[in-house]
């Protein structure tokens, strides 16, 4: 008789325990070193437990059948000249974006994550944490090889990581991770797992990505969707995590709490670029940015997960309220950002066309009409000597010390002013955009003042190709440091749109 | 002590690809959990129930017409909303740990 099979339960305790041994010639300690550092506290390990049960045969059979997917859907794309029928060539702005800013956080959190399989005590975890360093290397290949199609049409696609260490708007995704991966195995794992993975990814690989299928990029749809499937595992590893530590001691209720507060509103500001991508750059729109955020954060994290971590004494996130406050706001601050400073980035920005205006107003009733709307109308017409027909911002702004953001976001109190904050320490002054950002740098003062802020690089002369040879020569020789070639300025004037409308000058639908 | 205000509602979800096994385990949900609500997007299907969803092995088989391993499940998720209170060879269970 063939021996019976193992269940799923027996297996994933074989195949991860089951491996764990106890050192009998090197102390714990000495082989997990950054394991109490941070003031956390386990009494038992083996409390752990994966919902998922995910063992490494399962992984590597399921990952594959994945990446086989994905490799034909992008195949099929690239041989029916799939980029030709995309809604419009203003659509690819926003995987500039996603390519520039997420494709090398990718892989930063592929390499956290190893740091973290590799420091944490228990087996359950360290096994979990692997697969997800593996996981994240998988996304950063899969997003790689679907804009490397986009690269050989379209500007914005060829130099990301050589932008994300250098351009302004980048240092935003940047200097999110690289706080994360300075911090302690818990905290990082508390960060990413569980504040930006449960609660956060969703807005950027869920609805964004299904605005990604109704502009007609399957690939990016399909790399969205396989990224995230990874991610209800990484979540569920979040999750895990921090009700793991919630029950094994009390004092670690307040640590947990203060990064979980941190965290939030971090990875928030990070996300604001989703809502400028979501909002603006996608000329065909699924959901706005509110309606997700009220869908995937107001229902799912505060009326679901938040209620489920009350008996553990955990409350919502301390800047919760603001980021309620601010969504009707939010995005249209951050996507007039990046219009008014579109001569120094690797995407193009434009002026919203009247039927994408009206859909804005008819999405923020609140809002759009009252703040922005004349923004645009005085943009026509405030022309600046620079390339598009329209108004930029010519100067360059001052940035939040901790999201890197500049500050500009409109306060939802006193709509007709943006917020400003700061804070003196040791006898310089700190500027912040939030009550949130000025908070995080009072938690950790040593740490925030090291920033690398770009724009103040910039006036200390370390981002030029060549010293200027004047002041009109400061911008030129930043973007030649940056690799922006013809990447920059509004869409109508782009090498893209002049592409767009001869590829299809013998259609009658172009988008002009 | 921040008090949050939200007048939104609680809900377990799955967000499921559009695709043939997506839509063989989306009725398989539906055949399993009366109640369930769908909201179809591009690319995707968010279903929603009040309380809980469980996905059962042998429904979803005679769904697809051929033997499934719940650990397929891994290849039509895309997200979800709540905890994998259970998951083994016959079913897999997504609820809140807080019952509404």
């Amino acid at each position: 008789m063939a021996k019976k099979k193992l269940t799923l339960a027996q297996k994933y305790h074989i195949y991860t325990r089951g491996l764990d041994w106890e050192p009998t010639y090197v102390s714990k300690k000495d082989i997990y070193p950054y394991a109490e550092y941070e003031g956390i506290k386990i009494k038992d390990w083996n409390k752990w437990e994966d919902p998922f049960r995910m063992t490494v045969e399962a992984y590597w059979k399921y990952q594959a059948e994945k990446d086989r997917r994905f490799y034909a859907i992008l195949d099929g794309f690239i041989q029916n000249q799939g980029h030709l029928t995309l809604s419009d060539a203003r659509y690819l702005n926003s995987i500039k974006l996603f390519i520039q800013g997420v494709t090398p956080l990718e892989y930063m959190a592929h390499r956290g994550f190893a740091f973290v399989a590799r420091h944490l005590p228990g087996p359950g975890p360290r096994t979990a944490a692997f697969f997800q360093s593996m996981d994240e290397l998988r996304h950063t290949q899969i997003e790689v090889h679907a804009a490397s199609n986009f690269n050989k049409y379209y500007d914005g696609f060829h130099s990301m990581t050589h932008m994300h260490d250098r351009v302004w708007y980048l240092s935003v995704p940047k200097s999110y991770f690289d706080d994360a991966v300075t911090a302690g195995p818990f905290e990082y794992i508390t960060a990413i797992s569980f504040s930006f993975e449960y609660a956060l990814t969703n807005l950027l690989f869920v609805p964004f990505m299904s605005g990604a299928a109704y502009n007609g990029d399957t690939p990016t749809m399909t790399f969205g969707f396989s990224a995230q499937s990874d991610e209800s595992r990484h979540m569920t590893l979040g999750l895990q995590v921090v009700k793991f530590l919630l029950e094994q001691h009390e004092d670690n209720v307040p640590i947990i709490q203060r990064w979980i507060d941190k965290w939030w509103w971090r990875g928030y500001r990070l996300t604001s670029l989703v809502g400028a991508m979501m909002d603006y750059m996608l000329p065909k729109r699924v959901m706005s940015w509110k309606e997700s955020f009220e869908l995937y954060i107001e229902d799912q994290i505060l009326e679901g997960l938040f209620r489920d971590l009350e008996r553990y004494g955990i409350r919502p996130p301390l800047h919760m309220n603001q980021s309620i406050k601010e969504k009707e706001f939010l995005s249209h601050d951050v996507y007039w950002i990046l219009f008014s400073f579109t001569f120094a980035a690797a995407f193009h920005s434009w002026i919203p066309k009247e039927e994408e205006m009206e859909w804005l107003a008819e999405k923020y009733p609140r809002t759009f009409n009252q703040y922005y709307r004349w923004r645009y109308e005085k943009a026509k017409e405030a022309k600046t000597p620079l390339p598009g027909d329209r108004f930029y911002y010519i100067g360059l702004p001052q940035l939040c010390q901790v999201c890197q953001i500049p500050m500009g976001f409109t306060n939802p109190d006193d709509p007709n002013n943006f917020v400003q904050r700061y804070v003196e320490y040791e006898g310089e002054i700190y500027h912040f955009c939030s009550d949130g950002c000025k908070w995080i740098f009072e938690q950790e003062p040593e740490k925030y003042v090291q920033a690398w802020l770009p724009v103040h690089e910039i006036y200390k002369g370390n981002c030029f190709a060549e010293p200027p040879k004047g002041p009109d020569d400061v911008v030129p020789q930043v973007l030649k440091w940056y690799n922006i070639q013809t990447d920059n300025f509004d869409y109508f004037v782009s090498e893209d749109y002049k592409n767009w409308k001869e590829w299809h000058k013998d259609m009658a639908t172009v988008v002009v | 002590m921040t008090a949050v205000e939200t007048k939104r509602e609680r809900f377990v979800a799955v967000d499921l690809q559009k695709t043939e096994e997506g839509y063989n385990v989306l009725q398989a949900i539906l055949k399993d959990n009366p109640g369930t609500r769908i909201d179809e997007f591009p690319g995707y299907y968010k279903v929603k129930h009040p309380e809980k969803l469980i996905i059962k092995r042998e429904t979803v088989e005679s769904f697809m017409g051929r033997s499934w391993d719940t650990q397929e499940f891994n290849l039509v998720i895309i997200s979800y909303a709540g905890n994998f209170a259970e998951w083994d060879d016959e079913k897999i269970l997504i609820q809140w740990d807080t019952h509404m």
